[in-house]
């Protein structure tokens, strides 16, 4: 999948089901999810559901972290990664 | 100027007392910066002067709107030293609730960051009295509405101009020394009066009941305007040990919360049970090192026994409490956490009254309860708060005249939860009389969140529950009938509610329905409505 439909996948999520505050902004890729208290504890479990079902990977405790977590290009990355890994390996 | 020590004892003077003892203990650790005790004393004495300086006076409101950083002790001393009292709002609130809270009780001095400004311009456009705004870090430019003149100052800057030394006052223990809001039944959140006194009893008592020591390193994980946050600030710095604030993002991410504890050494640690319950979930403790810590606490809600088991598991050298109090006494009981039998499945005590605090419980006749048999909760005491701001009818109403051992009257605090007493003699919380519930450890008026809904020009009734979940305490939903012909989607709900409530308060489920059920006496039938989510 290319990252540009990745990224567009997890933007209409968030823009959908965790900017209630924010309805009118557009989410720009390097915009803090979390300064802009856009994820709560909720939301950023709720996010990693979403991630893990709709692109079908799974994400380990310890990558529940500020750096994958932190932006919407950041997410992207770590979905792209693990999907990446996935079509190389055996 | 020299401080008079001799003279009346306030919560300031723990820190004054720390920075005598020792100045160069380090007193607050976050986010990369460092105070020490000499150095905090200093920097709120010079806080004090500036606020004073600036027309504030003993028993004013001011305002504190920042995120973690050192620079909140600055501001939360700096205010008691000017005898005013400080009122912490959430960061992350909405604007329309933090300018209610503003005007509510009348604050005109804010104290800020620049991360606040977006919030601050929406503020500012509400009705807000205002009239200075002082910025810990640096304003650079705060854009102000069209015609709304407030003063900014700058703290890095104006600090250097001020004088040492902060004023002699006359403020005594029994004055106020912070007000903290919580939601409110009527739709609005109400302003928890708290004086020196009521925090100075709980905090004496928590540093020697859990013989907080210099060497401590006390975690303060839950935000100011939630009052978990007075332990650890307060019992560290009498104790002359150091507090370290859990940033936001930190609060956020189990396995960077792990990692926090491991790489400050943390010796205590205070949350509400589903931050250490996501804590066992998320945080990959296999990983990190947590053996420094030596005493945990909770409070907020109830903590369900089959995580409580694989805490003391995950955690085998740390003493458990379990801590129990309404914002308005603070924590009035504890009860430490023993051996769980593996068949135990109902919940742990509360426990007993701390020091300077009686609670009892009395049965429908008035009567002090009897082992098994449930109770109303009443606390008295000097933690019981002095009332809710400008709410005369609300105080009545919680704190109640009561006969006295002895003969005569006095005031006692109704808690509103029903209670239990084992053989022991210790307290069972049994749940609400009212529609108060607790989600994530928050404590929630469901009749706020339905006023909020109801204010929606399109929604026609609303009806608020609480799912109980193990994991959070609570889940919220809301059960919506929108006007006659008119459409609603839940995305707009959502975003109705952002702009008033915090984000804790938001419900997670969202239905639409024609009607609500009803009881046979013509009442929402609630029970109907918590039954079917599940």
């Amino acid at each position: 999948m290319d990252p540009g439909m990745i990224e567009e996948k997890i933007r209409t999520y968030i823009m959908k089901e965790l900017m209630h505050d924010h309805a009118q902004m557009e989410l720009k890729r390097d915009v803090s999810l979390i300064d802009g208290g856009i994820i709560d504890s909720l939301g950023l479990f709720k996010l990693v559901s979403f991630i893990e079902e709709e692109f079908r990977i799974t994400v380990e405790p310890h990558e529940v972290r500020t750096d994958n977590f932190e932006t919407l290009a950041v997410v992207t990355d770590l979905v792209r990664k693990k999907l990446d890994q996935r079509s190389a390996g055996p | 100027m020299a401080k008079q020590m001799t003279g009346n004892y306030l919560l300031q003077h723990y820190l004054t007392s720390g920075a005598v003892r020792n100045p160069d203990a380090a007193a607050i650790v976050c986010r990369g910066a460092r105070l020490t005790y000499g150095q905090l004393e200093r920097s709120s004495d010079r806080m004090a002067r500036l606020l004073w300086e600036e027309g504030v006076r003993p028993g004013d409101r001011i305002g504190i709107f920042l995120p973690k950083s050192v620079e909140t002790l600055v501001a939360v001393f700096g205010i008691l030293k000017t005898g005013a009292v400080y009122v912490p709002l959430d960061p992350k609130s909405p604007a329309q609730r933090a300018a209610y809270i503003i005007r509510d009780c009348g604050i005109r001095v804010l104290l800020t960051a620049s991360r606040q400004k977006t919030v601050l311009a929406q503020i500012l456009c509400e009705d807000a009295p205002l009239r200075l705004c002082l910025f810990m870090d640096s304003a650079a430019s705060l854009e102000l509405p069209e015609g709304r003149s407030v003063r900014v100052l700058d703290w890095p800057e104006a600090q250097a101009s001020v004088k040492d030394g902060c004023p002699d006052l006359p403020t005594i223990n029994t004055d106020l020394a912070y007000i903290l809001y919580t939601s409110g039944s009527t739709g609005r959140p109400k302003g928890v009066m708290l004086s020196h006194l009521n925090a100075m009893t709980f905090v004496d008592w928590a540093a020697t009941y859990f013989q907080v020591r210099p060497e401590d390193r006390l975690s303060n994980h839950a935000p100011l305007h939630f009052d978990l946050s007075v332990f650890d600030l307060f019992a560290s710095l009498k104790a002359g040990a150091s507090v370290f604030p859990v940033p936001e993002a930190v609060t956020l991410f189990p396995v960077q919360a792990a990692q926090f504890i491991q790489d400050h050494r943390l010796t205590v640690w205070y949350s509400v049970p589903s931050a250490l319950i996501q804590l066992l979930q998320h945080g990959d403790l296999g990983r990190f090192d947590l053996a420094g810590l030596r005493a945990v606490l909770f409070a907020g809600e109830v903590f369900p026994v089959k995580y409580l088991r694989t805490l003391a598991a995950a955690l085998p050298r740390a003493g458990l409490y379990n801590l129990y109090g309404p914002t308005e006494t603070n924590v009035c009981t504890v009860h430490p956490v023993g051996e769980i039998p593996e068949t135990q499945t109902t919940p742990i005590p509360i426990g007993k009254a701390c020091a300077n605090t009686d609670v009892f419980a009395v049965n429908e006749n008035d009567e002090p309860i009897r082992e098994g048999e449930a109770g109303d909760l009443f606390v008295r005491g000097s933690t019981v708060m002095k009332g809710y701001w400008g709410h005369p009818d609300l105080t009545a109403a919680a704190l109640v005249r009561r006969p006295a051992t002895g003969g005569g009257s006095e005031i006692a605090y109704r808690t509103g939860d029903r209670v239990t007493i084992n053989e022991k003699g210790e307290y069972l919380f049994l749940g609400r009389r009212d529609h108060m519930i607790k989600s994530r450890g928050f404590r929630i008026e469901l009749g706020e969140i339905e006023a909020v809904l109801v204010n929606h020009p399109r929604v026609h009734e609303a009806a608020v529950v609480a799912i109980p979940d193990e994991a959070v305490g609570n889940r919220i939903r809301a059960v919506i009938v929108p006007s006659p012909s008119a459409t609603l989607t839940r995305a707009e709900i959502e975003t109705h509610c952002a702009q008033k409530l915090p984000h804790y308060m938001i419900p997670e489920i969202i239905d639409f329905c024609d009607a609500l059920p009803r009881t046979s006496t013509g009442k929402t039938d609630k029970k109907v409505l918590a039954g079917e989510a599940v």
